[in-house]
This record gives C-alpha cells, sequence and structure tokens, in this order.
C-alpha cells in the first residue's frame, strides 16, 4: 500500500494516461483540502503549506501505480506529505521528545488548585489555537488521530514510527493540550477550596 | 476494572482502539465511577472542541488545485509518446467503405458509453467542481445574493433561456424553497445558479448548463469540496451539478430525483 519505490511504467499510450489522470482526479483530489488544512497546521510557519502539498500531490502521481486502488488513499497521501516535510526541514527528521516537565497532573491535582470544569464549553477555536502551539511532533499526532480520525496504526505508518511512540505522543499531546487551554484562563472556572 | 485500569486505557476506549470485551468493561465502569467518566468527558470536549473548529475552517484551496492538475497535465502530454505510425491494420484500408463507417461509428458510441459510464461529463472537470463550491460559498446568505432574480415566472424564464429546462426545480419535498437565481460564470462556462433555502439549514445550490450534448448518462460524479458535497449529473443536453452541506448520500439524492424530474 506504501510502497513508493515503484515508479510508473515509462511507456504508456495516451489513452492509460489519460485514463490514469481521471482516477488520480478522482481518488487522491478528493483529499486536497485535507491536506493542505493539515499542512497549514503542521508545517507552518517552517515551511509553506501550498508548496508542501503541491509536491505531495506530485510525487503521489508520480508513484500513483503503487497506489493499490481501494485501499487508503487518505492515508498513502498523508504518508507522502509526511515525507515531503521531512525532507524539506531536517530537523524534523532527528526530533527529540519534548521534555514534559511543567505539565499539570490533572489526574492527581492537589485540591487547592484551579480545576478544569468539563461541563465548561471548550471554543473551538480555543482548541486550534492552542493545538498549533504544541511541538511539532505532538501537533501532528494530535491532528492525525483526533481531526483525520486514522487509527494509531495507520497513524504510525504515516510518521514511520512504532504504535507505542504514536501512543505515548498522543497522551502527552492531549495533557500538553489541556494544560494550554487551562492556563488561557478562559476555561479555568474556578478554584476548588 | 478497576480506576486504575480505567486510568491505562482511557484513551485507548476514547480512540476506539479496545477490543470489544475490553470496551464493555470499560462502559460497565464509566457508567459506575463519576471520577473516571469526568476525565473522559474532559478529553471527549478537548477532542470535539478541536475536531469541529478544525473540519468547519474554510480554506480556499482553488489555487493549489489548479496549479497540481496544470502541472500532472503538462507532464502527461509531455510524456505522451508520438504515434507517427499506422495504427491501423493495412486490411482496414482495403475494406469497402461502409463497413469502415460502421465500425467507425460503433468505436465512437463505445468509447462515449465507456466515458460516460467513468463519470466522465461533458465540459466539466475538477475545477469547475471547485469553482461552483466557491460559488456556492459566496452566495450562501441572502445578502449574497441581493439583487438574483426570486420571481418564479421570471426564474422560469431564466431557466429556460440558460439551460433549456422548462420547469422551475421543486426542492420542496427536501425542505429547500424559496429559490433565487442568477447567472454566473464558471471557469469558461457560464451557468444558471439557483440557491434554494431552508429553516436553520445552509442553503443548497444549483448549477445548471445547456451544453448541446444529447448524450445521457445516469452515473452521478460526487466529489466533496472545500466543506461541501457537490454532486453532478449529465443528462439530456444538460450538466446539473448540486453544492450542499448535507452528506453526500443525501446529495446525491436530490440530485438524482431532480435529474429525473427535470432533465427527461
Amino acid at each position: 500500500m506504501f510502497d513508493l519505490n515503484k515508479s510508473g511504467s515509462s511507456v504508456m499510450n495516451k489513452q492509460e494516461r489519460l485514463s490514469r489522470q481521471q482516477s488520480f482526479e478522482r481518488e487522491a483530489m478528493l483529499h486536497l483540502d485535507a491536506l493542505l488544512k493539515a499542512a497549514n497546521r503542521i508545517a507552518r510557519p517552517r515551511l509553506d503549506a501550498e508548496d508542501v502539498v503541491q509536491e505531495t500531490y506530485l510525487r503521489a502521481w508520480k508513484h500513483f501505480d503503487s497506489f493499490e486502488a481501494g485501499t487508503n488513499c487518505r492515508a498513502w497521501l498523508f504518508r507522502i506529505m509526511f515525507n515531503v516535510i521531512k525532507a524539506r526541514s531536517g530537523t524534523l527528521a532527528k526530533r527529540i521528545e519534548t521534555p514534559i516537565g511543567e505539565e499539570i497532573e490533572l489526574e492527581n491535582r492537589p485540591s487547592n488548585v484551579l480545576f478544569f470544569d468539563p461541563l465548561k464549553k471548550i471554543e473551538g477555536q480555543e482548541a486550534l489555537s492552542a493545538a498549533t502551539r504544541l511541538s511539532p511532533e505532538h501537533r501532528e499526532v494530535l491532528w492525525l488521530v483526533v481531526v483525520e480520525e486514522f487509527s494509531y496504526r495507520e497513524v504510525a505508518e504515516i510518521l514511520e514510527a512504532p504504535v507505542g511512540t504514536v501512543m505515548s505522543r498522543l497522551h502527552r499531546a492531549r495533557r500538553e493540550l489541556r494544560r494550554l487551554l487551562i492556563t488561557d484562563s478562559k476555561v479555568v472556572s474556578g478554584v476548588r477550596l | 476494572m478497576n480506576c486504575g485500569e480505567t486510568k491505562d486505557l482511557i484513551q485507548l476506549y476514547l480512540d476506539n482502539e479496545l477490543d470489544a470485551r475490553s470496551t464493555l468493561s470499560m462502559q460497565q465502569h464509566l457508567d459506575s465511577c463519576s471520577g473516571c467518566s469526568r476525565q473522559l468527558n474532559i478529553l471527549l470536549f478537548q477532542d470535539q472542541a478541536l475536531k469541529q473548529a478544525a473540519r468547519g475552517e474554510i480554506i480556499d484551496s482553488s489555487r493549489v488545485r489548479a496549479g497540481i492538475l496544470s502541472a500532472i497535465a503538462q507532464e502527461t502530454q509531455a510524456e505522451t509518446p508520438h504515434q507517427t505510425t499506422n495504427w491501423l491494420p493495412t486490411h482496414w484500408f482495403k475494406m469497402a467503405a461502409w463497413p469502415r463507417i460502421a465500425a467507425a461509428a460503433a468505436f465512437v458510441l463505445i468509447a462515449a458509453f465507456l466515458a460516460l459510464r467513468g463519470g466522465w461529463m461533458p465540459g466539466v472537470n475538477e475545477t469547475v467542481y471547485a469553482a461552483v463550491a466557491a460559488d456556492h460559498a459566496a452566495h450562501c446568505s441572502a445578502d449574497a445574493m441581493m439583487g438574483a432574480v426570486n420571481d418564479p415566472d421570471e426564474l422560469r424564464q431564466l431557466i429556460r433561456a440558460s439551460a433549456k429546462v422548462d420547469a422551475l426545480p421543486d426542492l420542496s419535498a427536501f425542505g429547500y424553497g424559496n429559490p433565487q437565481g442568477r447567472v454566473c460564470k464558471v471557469g469558461d462556462a457560464e451557468f444558471l445558479h439557483l440557491v434554494y433555502y431552508r429553516n436553520s439549514q445552509p442553503p443548497l445550490s444549483l448549477f445548471l448548463r445547456h451544453h448541446g450534448s444529447t448524450l445521457i448518462t445516469e452515473q452521478l460524479t460526487a466529489l466533496h469540496s472545500g466543506n461541501f458535497n457537490v454532486v453532478s449529473v449529465s443528462q439530456g443536453g444538460v450538466d446539473l451539478l448540486v453544492v450542499s452541506s448535507l452528506t453526500e448520500d443525501q446529495t446525491s439524492s436530490i440530485t438524482r430525483a431532480l435529474a429525473s424530474r427535470l432533465l427527461q
């Protein structure tokens, strides 16, 4: 499914190319908005999201013969996009887990700290803005699981990381997002005495 | 299952990664433990807020889309080998005229049939889908449609002139009414754009155009563009595109019903 090593046949007649192009437009272009939104939130500000997505699609087109019809085209495209992001941003290839350090352990909170009221509505824009402030490795895994609803296994394939790493990053990402939402005073509902 | 086990597995439960047995145990514990239930709600609300905001974002992907399609088209053109040799067998030229004409006609018909079965629509490509979705987004409010035609008789005249369709599409069965019409340019073609409204629901758009061909297909082509589903059909010489915030299935049902009533 994700084999990008096979390249398209160099000898193809016009009819086959037209058919391939129509198939690509039908299967792959459908996911353009999803990729562009993800690139906007994940690749920026270091990279130009539109450039990343355009290169992703051109690579996908080049290797479209290796894509198995009927399998998850969206996951295939996301994997290509993360390869593009990695290639363009050398530091991403050798990234280090962000230390947790200051995170608030809500589960074991002392009785006199500010607490988060789950019944208080979280504004979507606040969550989106807070997610954008997460470290890249947390932001990308949170986006892929929560927004794109990929399974852990699919995310592991997209990011080329073990499933256990995906799970631990996701746990940290959610906890960090919660910390940011709490420190943004709008969602703090009161003081527990 | 106890609180400690729940704490370990709550994320897997949230992401539907638990097996059926563990899911059931988790649900039983959550039903009886307000503390764990509260923890789940915190994560759930946070995820929902993020998901809804992210999915609700409106982005304009038309420029990137056009860039990609243009680059692919150029590449396709560049890679296509020139065929300078005779591609018809030599005995073709030795045949009498009428079998050649009949064979050519059959070839054209088969090619047209195959193209239509594949969802091809005369003159409507990816760019048009994106463009009608963008046009729909830009004309979703009553303010944006100010000055548009809303008198039923005038609308009928407009639809007859633009799309050569006699009846004004009736969407009352789907709860949509009060249509307003305007002629708009999408790509190089002119379409009649009809916007229908429904109480407390986002409006729905129809784009109609007469393209002169009498080719008929019942094949619906659906694409998701921006936050909208775009479903098209070409029938009786008329291209019809429906843009809505409804699901793809609902949009397809409306398109199918309209095509069968209008475009016969």
